[in-house]
C-alpha cells in the first residue's frame, strides 16, 4: 500500500524534502513506516533525522505525530492504511 | 466594573477604529471588550511584536509585556518594535515607546524579565490572556502550567525556518502545550533559522486568535493545531488531542 510520510520543522530540514512516499506491506504500523522511510533515506539524511525521532523509549514523545490530520495519542503504534498520510513534526518555539 | 457602567467609546474611538466597528459580529461590544482586556505577552522579540503591535492597533486597554536583555543587531531582521538606534538599550523601552507611539491610550505593564519561576504567577495573575511568544521551552511550559492552575486561555504560537504553528490552549478544553510537548525537547536551540516575514505571519495570527477569544467573534484554534510550510504555501489544520495522562492537565496523571 502507498503512504506518504510529511517532516515538518526539524524533520523538513534533516529529511531534505518535505514530502517521502512509501510503498509499505499491507497492515504496517506507524514506526514500522517510520523505520521504513529512514531505511529510504540517504544515509547522511537519515544520520540527521534518527536523532531527531527517536528517544531511549521508542519515538520521542515531543513529536507531534498526526495520521491523516489527527494527532496520534503518544505510546500509541497505529495500524496504517491505504493512503494514509502521516505528518511528523518536532517542537518549535517562538524568538 | 459592571458592563452597564463601562464608559462608551470616545469619539476618537469610533474614528481610529471605525474600520474594525463594521466586521460583523464585532462593533461597539467587540471594541469595549477589547479596551476592557489585558493580555501577557512573553516574550516581545520577532513574534511577540507582531503580536503586541497587533493587539495594540486593535485597541487591547492593557499589555503585560515581558522581556529581558539590550536590543541586538541580531534582533533587527525580525523583531519589528526594535530600532537601530535603539542597539544597546533595553529592548523592553523600544517596546514601550513604539507601541505607545502607535497608541497612547494603551497601559502598559512592562517588564525587563523573562517569564521565570519567580515572576510567573504575579504575572499571570494580571492578564486575560496570554499569548506565548517564548524561545525556550522552559518558560513555554511554566507559563503553561499556571495558564492551566489558573484557567487562563494562551494562544501558542511558534516558528522555524519558513514555518509556523499555532494553536489557542482554553484550559480545560482542549490540549495544552504539556499535551504536545511534554519536556523540553534535547535538540531544540535557542537560535533558530527563520525570516522576519514568517514571525510577521504567526505574529498576526496568534493577534488573531486573542482577538477571537477576547471578544467571542469567530472560532479560535481550539484543540486544532495549524501548521504551515511558506516555502510552498501550504497549510494544515491538525485535530489534537488531551493526553489522559498529561503531567499538567491530565486527568490520570
Amino acid at each position: 500500500m502507498k503512504l506518504t510520510v510529511e517532516w515538518m520543522s526539524q524533520l523538513r530540514v534533516a529529511a531534505g524534502s518535505a514530502q517521502q512516499l512509501l510503498d509499505c506491506p499491507d497492515g504496517t504500523r506507524l514506526t514500522e513506516a517510520l523505520e521504513q522511510a529512514l531505511a529510504e533515506l540517504p544515509p547522511d539524511r537519515a544520520l540527521a533525522l534518527r536523532p531527531l525521532l527517536l528517544a531511549d523509549e521508542g519515538l520521542s514523545s515531543t513529536l507531534l505525530i498526526a495520521v491523516d490530520g489527527v494527532q496520534v495519542p503518544c505510546g500509541t503504534d497505529p495500524e496504517l492504511t491505504a493512503g494514509a498520510t502521516v505528518l511528523l513534526s518536532s517542537p518549535i518555539a517562538g524568538g | 466594573m459592571q458592563p452597564d457602567q463601562v464608559p462608551a467609546l470616545s469619539a476618537h474611538e469610533r474614528e481610529v477604529y471605525s474600520w474594525q466597528l463594521t466586521v460583523p459580529g464585532h462593533g461597539e461590544a467587540g471594541q469595549l471588550a477589547l479596551r476592557g482586556a489585558s493580555v501577557l505577552v512573553s516574550r516581545v522579540g520577532g513574534l511577540g511584536s507582531a503580536v503586541a503591535l497587533e493587539l495594540a492597533a486593535a485597541g487591547v486597554g492593557r499589555l503585560i509585556l515581558a522581556h529581558a536583555g539590550d536590543v541586538q543587531p541580531s534582533d533587527l531582521n525580525r523583531q519589528l518594535l526594535m530600532t537601530h538606534d535603539s542597539i544597546g538599550s533595553p529592548r523592553i523601552e523600544s517596546v514601550e515607546r513604539r507601541l505607545k507611539e502607535l497608541n497612547p491610550r494603551l497601559e502598559t505593564l512592562c517588564v525587563a524579565e523573562n517569564i521565570q519561576a519567580d515572576n510567573v504567577e504575579k504575572l499571570v495573575a494580571e492578564c486575560d490572556l496570554i499569548v506565548d511568544c517564548a524561545p525556550l521551552f522552559e518558560e513555554r511550559l511554566l507559563m503553561n502550567r499556571e495558564a492551566v492552575r489558573t484557567q487562563t486561555p494562551m494562544v501558542e504560537a511558534a516558528m522555524y525556518e519558513l514555518q509556523a504553528q499555532l494553536t489557542t490552549i482554553l484550559p480545560g478544553m482542549t490540549p495544552c502545550l504539556a499535551c504536545i510537548t511534554p519536556h523540553s525537547p534535547p535538540a531544540w536551540k535557542r537560535r533558530f533559522p527563520v525570516f522576519g516575514a514568517v514571525s510577521g505571519s504567526v505574529g498576526c495570527m496568534a493577534a488573531m486568535e486573542a482577538i477571537k477569544v477576547i471578544t467571542g467573534n469567530g472560532e479560535p484554534l481550539a484543540g486544532r493545531l495549524l501548521t504551515y510550510d511558506l516555502r510552498d504555501m501550504s497549510f494544515r489544520n491538525l485535530t489534537i488531542q488531551r493526553r489522559p495522562d498529561c503531567p499538567v492537565c491530565g486527568t490520570t496523571p
